[in-house]
């Protein structure tokens, strides 16, 4: 055990372009999916991340080396979060998302949920389409029927039986 | 891009905007019409109303309507299997009875784990008590035998925090319907007389109590409960065998700014592991402040001790 001997476990892991790469297994447990496999004793040789290319990989096991070596203080892991999603563009953002939830690792989900949310707060409906190169596939008259459903942000009015 | 993620990712992302920003999503396209519908949190704020109404009552009455309506409208197209988080904020009372135990019966059904009920008049101030919505303990008690009744008591089962402002609500029930409760915090009610809370099987870690009028004693006995926090006219206190307590916060008064005529120290127990007291005093004229020192023989090894003074 790692505990005794002093000397970190290290696990291999590697992307679905045969990319490896060594990771201490206290900060690869961070994924679920990994702990998971840790427990079941099915991490001895190498573990196949077949969902994850080795771009992302690096980068979120970047991610995991650097949020297991914050001691729990949750303000600094949240700031460590920010800045590591700072600089990144929506592709690779879509990437982490979908190795996080791969990974089962909810602290990642989440701050990258949150940051692509981010980019649609408070935009126009052509905004986001255009941004996110999302088609309109409404007809005109699904459209208008879409917004009349939406209306309801405070109009109309619906009394209560108790009054 | 952006469509290349599955629903349940977008789901998640759309569960970080407001509850209004996510239903105009369902603008966007066809795939996008009715994700909005299965976020994990509903927040139905209203803050921006809320302010108008405290800047003008008048506005209440045509105010409250669209509110109920929006609530109402969400919940029935809300498709997701279960909610992490439901939050109704507005002036609400009694008169929406009606509508309010639909929404808290919706919430607990879909197995929320946070329920927030803040029905403060004007979105600030508290009710009186005989005008305040209450919790709907007795439909939840009621009728054993149907199917939303099961499912009522499962979703109960799994709350773990629970804040109500301006609702009556009993302790009691609460603790004993809701066995995975971590958090409680109740603001106004006006159905606290003896409030017990003891029994080692509780996980309750969190407790606040705040101008709940009506009430007599707070008894604390043998739970592992970690906070504290209360704030109100003078009452019987009494805590005992709380090992796990490390925080604890007591207000005397009828509001914030106003203080009792006697500053009498009630019954304040000993706390053998309390490293830190802040005690907040309102004063009148020549009050003495030397009966707080007998709080200091209470915490042996109490390493800080702040008195702050307002003098009237």
């Amino acid at each position: 055990m790692a505990a005794e001997t002093g000397t970190p476990t290290t696990l291999t892991l590697k992307s679905n372009d045969d990319e490896l790469f060594s990771v201490a297994e206290s900060a690869a447990i961070l994924s679920v999916t990994i702990r998971n496999m840790v427990e079941d004793g099915c991490a001895g040789g190498v573990i196949p991340l077949d969902n994850v290319d080795g771009k992302t990989l690096a980068s979120v096991i970047t991610y995991m080396n650097g949020i297991s070596a914050i001691p729990a203080d949750e303000e600094k892991k949240k700031s460590y979060r920010d800045k590591f999603l700072s600089d990144k563009d929506f592709e690779t953002l879509a990437d982490m998302v979908l190795a996080a939830n791969y990974l089962n690792m909810s602290c990642l989900m989440d701050a990258v949920s949150a940051k692509i949310a981010q980019v649609m707060e408070k935009k126009s409906v052509g905004w986001v389409r255009r941004k996110f190169g999302i088609e309109n596939d409404y007809t005109p008259e699904e459209e208008a029927a879409v917004k009349e459903e939406h209306k309801w942000t405070f109009e109309g009015v619906e009394t209560d039986d108790d009054n | 891009y952006i469509s290349l993620l599955p629903d349940d990712i977008l789901v998640s992302i759309l569960s970080r905007l407001t509850l209004k920003e996510a239903a105009v999503t369902s603008n966007l396209s066809r795939r996008w019409r009715y994700l909005w519908t299965n976020v994990t949190g509903l927040d139905f704020d209203a803050n921006e109303t809320l302010d108008s109404i405290a800047a003008n009552p008048k506005l209440r009455s045509s105010e409250r309507p669209k509110y109920i309506n929006w609530v109402n409208r969400v919940v029935r197209q809300h498709k997701g299997p279960t909610l992490n988080s439901v939050r109704i904020c507005f002036d609400l009372d009694k008169t929406s009875k009606c509508a309010i135990d639909n929404w808290v019966k919706f919430a607990v059904a879909k197995r929320a784990q946070r329920l927030e009920l803040d029905l403060l008049e004007n979105g600030e101030i508290l009710r009186q008590p005989m005008r305040n919505y209450t919790f709907p303990y007795k439909h939840f008690s009621q009728c054993k035998s149907s199917r939303t009744q099961s499912s009522i008591s499962i979703g109960l089962k799994c709350l773990k925090s629970l804040s109500l402002k301006c609702v009556n609500v009993n302790v009691g029930f609460v603790l004993s319907s809701c066995p995975a409760l971590q958090y409680l915090s109740i603001h106004g009610s006006g159905d606290l007389t003896n409030v017990k809370v003891s029994g080692s099987s509780l996980v309750l870690k969190y407790l606040e109590i705040v101008f709940c009028l009506g009430i007599d004693t707070i008894e604390i006995t043998n739970v592992n409960l970690v906070s504290f926090s209360y704030l109100g006219p003078t009452i019987k206190l009494i805590i005992s065998d709380v090992p796990m307590l490390d925080e604890i916060s007591i207000g005397e008064g009828y509001s914030g700014l106003e203080n009792n005529e006697n500053i009498k120290v009630f019954a304040f127990p000993e706390f053998p592991n309390l490293k830190q007291l802040i005690l907040k005093v309102g004063a009148w004229d020549d009050d003495s402040l030397l009966e707080f020192t007998s709080l200091i023989k209470a915490c042996p090894i109490l390493n800080r001790f702040v008195l702050q003074v307002c003098v009237f």
